[in-house]
């Protein structure tokens, strides 16, 4: 991996970072066990901030069966809780956006992360339900890291591999909510061991995500820098002041059908992901009469999953694109998503604890996956509006995971067995949408590109004629020609400029 | 790889879960006979504090009961048991008639050898893991293998209450105040002085 030609004679500048680097000093690539600053560091200890917040987030999941009986819930309480656990952030992620434009993504972050330490610390001094479901509100709005993360990744990747490297984090940083599961019963039975009676241990065992807090706090404020150069009053000055009029942008995401159709599509893959890491525990615990230990265990293989299933989504999404296009992307989403609802809705009728478990690791896989594979296309949908875009998008999810919460299973008509195969039957269902999404110069899963579309086209049509003039739209047209690998491979090799026959590739499934 | 011996070991403990359950007789409570008296000392709807208060529990073969229909008794369990207002919108507290499954009596008050011919009697602090609930004692006559042969309660409508402790000690009061305050002042600690290295 070498530096490119045309470096700006910058080279020994560039030869003190430890990855290549493009004229910005992003990195061009990735070396995952590297701790070098800036980008590989600036990469973990972004990731790891996230994973913390999930891990804080949904650390109370595991331990419900004790802190029900300490606080006299109800099972409209937990269900309640568990919406409100989701649902600060959808906030949160919208304000953060405007944190890191001011203060810069190491700021944001470590604002969010030390700010919400105190939230956590909280939940150990609550003793009744609306305390519970406030502290549960509170400690939600610490997942808007999400966003100083990914906004970190792109000041220091290139986007040649933004996608990669923003997917492995976006993956390690969810896999937060299976690893609480793992790590809080633990946690809560040495403590027993030590003496403490249940109701005392749970809360000293929520002690350990509050340092995490403090720790990753820290670690961001004294290691992490904004840019590639370290130096934040440029990034103040040149970057995120956004030459574009918001309104204008807000209006382009709004009125493209396509980005309400992924935000109902992510509201039921991670959405329901969120929701599956608050009740999977406990349905361990009462329905198969497991102890704490191994319903968290098993609880953790669900959130822990995404380890490696999140980013596969995106490579099979790359994978199916070279030959078939955009139209192997959306089938892509299509199949993972459906088959994750189908085996949800196994998961919640098995009576048996193994068809139960192998179907929750298959739901896992595939929901997780289908996530990553949604980002395999959020960003064709708008050049202008990308941004937002990818935020409705992620927002979508959190309102996906409190309305699954609320409809299947805060009720005490059914159980949370039904809840699960009511869920699965809604995902199938949501999941249909994807076969609206159509692109003119690429087509969709059901019918092949207009003849004669063109990516230009498409991407310019996002500018008025009066800001085409002013050439507002060139930077987009770039994007547009690298964009046309989404017509396949069949077509790579055949078109010669971009007004050729529509393609009539079969699409086999 | 590490995913491959995440996958094993779920495996092992999803098998292990699913052995480990005990092979006994299943018990219907509705089959079982009402052959024991049971009293329990708190008054109806007194409230009682956990890891405070103490009350008693007596029992006794029901005088209606034929001769011998206490020889298969070996012991006698006591627990105490969610009444059903507790039980509401709580569907892990659950009446099951099978025995297995029921979920009603959770905690374990005594379990004393049965002496034929004479009144049982057992005093017990309230532990400190027992939920705020209202409550009602029953007692299960078991035989040699550990199964459920014959079961007395207490009327339902003498039902108590217990009142759990909090959980929230001092020292965990002050360990969450100092760790928030730490985590606050160090924050903004560090933007004055990064702040103040700008400016100059």
């Amino acid at each position: 991996m070498e530096v490119e030609a045309g470096a700006h004679g910058d080279m020994a500048a560039k030869s003190k970072f430890s990855l290549p680097v493009d004229s910005e000093h992003k990195a061009e690539s990735i070396r995952l066990f590297s701790f070098a600053n800036p980008h590989m560091r600036t990469f973990h200890l972004s990731w790891i901030s996230f994973f913390t917040c999930f891990v804080s987030t949904f650390a109370a999941a595991p331990l419900v069966p004790i802190i029900r009986d300490n606080l006299n819930l109800a099972k409209a309480d937990i269900g309640n809780a568990g919406v409100a656990s989701v649902s600060g952030s959808i906030f949160s992620r919208l304000a953060m956006g405007a944190v890191c434009d001011l203060l810069g993504p190491r700021y944001g972050c470590a604002f969010l992360v030390m700010l919400s330490a105190p939230t956590v610390f909280c939940m150990s001094l609550i003793d009744d339900a609306a305390g519970y479901i406030t502290v549960r509100f509170l400690i939600g709005f610490s997942l808007a890291t999400f966003v100083s993360c990914q906004y970190w990744m792109s000041t220091m990747f290139n986007s040649k591999i933004i996608g990669t490297v923003n997917g492995l984090a976006a993956g390690w940083g969810n896999m937060g909510g299976g690893a609480t599961q793992l790590i809080m019963p633990l946690v809560f039975h040495a403590i027993q061991k030590c003496g403490s009676t249940p109701f005392v241990a749970w809360r000293i065992a929520y002690f350990v995500p509050g340092m995490m807090h403090i720790v990753m706090g820290i670690l961001v404020l004294t290691m992490g820098q904004d840019l590639p150069d370290g130096n934040l009053r440029s990034l103040q000055k040149k970057g995120n002041v956004n030459k574009d009029k918001f309104s204008k942008v807000l209006w382009g995401a709004v009125t493209n059908y396509r980005t309400w159709v992924f935000v109902l599509l992510y509201g039921y893959c991670m959405g329901v992901e969120l929701t599956t890491d608050n009740v999977i525990a406990e349905y361990y615990y009462d329905h198969f009469h497991l102890d704490l230990r191994t319903a968290g265990t098993i609880a953790a293989c669900f959130g822990m999953a995404n380890i490696v299933a999140r980013p596969a989504g995106g490579i099979l999404s790359d994978f199916g694109a070279r030959y078939f296009g955009m139209r192997a992307r959306l089938w892509n989403i299509w199949i993972l998503q459906t088959a994750g609802g189908a085996f949800c809705l196994w998961l919640g009728s098995a009576t048996e604890l193994p068809a139960s478990v192998t179907a929750m690791v298959l739901f896992s896989i595939c929901a997780q996956a289908a996530c990553g594979a949604i980002f395999g296309v959020a960003p064709f949908v708008s050049r202008r509006s990308l941004g937002i875009i990818s935020g409705m998008t992620g927002a979508g999810g959190n309102v996906g995971a409190g309305l699954t919460q609320l409809l299947f299973f805060t009720s005490s008509s059914y159980s949370t067995g039904k809840g699960l195969q009511y869920m699965g039957i809604m995902i199938m269902c949501c999941t249909l949408p994807v076969a609206l999404v159509h692109f003119p110069q690429w087509g969709s899963m059901f019918f092949p590109a207009k003849s004669g579309a063109t990516e230009e086209e498409y991407y310019a049509a996002e500018w008025s004629e009066e800001e085409k003039s002013q050439g507002l739209h060139l930077a987009g047209q770039k994007f547009a020609v690298n964009s046309r690998s989404e017509r396949g491979s069949r077509h790579n090799a055949v078109l010669a400029d971009a007004a050729t026959p529509p393609n009539n590739t079969p699409q086999h499934v | 790889m590490a995913r491959h011996g995440l996958v094993t070991a779920l495996l092992l403990v999803v098998l292990a879960a699913g052995c480990g359950a005990p092979a006994g007789a299943a018990a219907y409570l509705s089959k079982l006979p009402v052959a024991l008296d049971v009293t329990a000392s708190p008054k109806p709807g007194q409230v009682l504090h956990g890891g405070e208060d103490v009350f008693t529990v007596t029992w006794s073969l029901n005088a209606t009961q034929p001769a011998g229909a206490d020889a298969a008794y070996k012991s006698v369990k006591v627990s105490l048991c969610y009444a059903p207002v507790s039980q509401k919108e709580r569907e892990w507290r659950k009446t099951n008639d099978d025995l297995k499954k029921d979920k009603t009596c959770q905690f374990k008050v005594a379990q004393q050898p049965y002496a034929a011919g004479s009144q049982g009697k057992v005093e017990y602090r309230v532990a400190l893991d027992i939920p705020t609930a209202t409550y009602y004692v029953r007692a299960y006559a078991l035989d040699a293998s550990g199964t459920q042969v014959a079961y007395g309660q207490t009327k339902l409508a003498d039902a108590f209450e217990v009142v759990s402790i909090t959980g929230v000690t001092t020292s965990i009061k002050v360990a969450a105040g100092v760790f928030s305050a730490f985590s606050v002042v160090s924050l903004a600690f560090f933007f004055f002085i990064e702040n103040r290295k700008k400016n100059n």
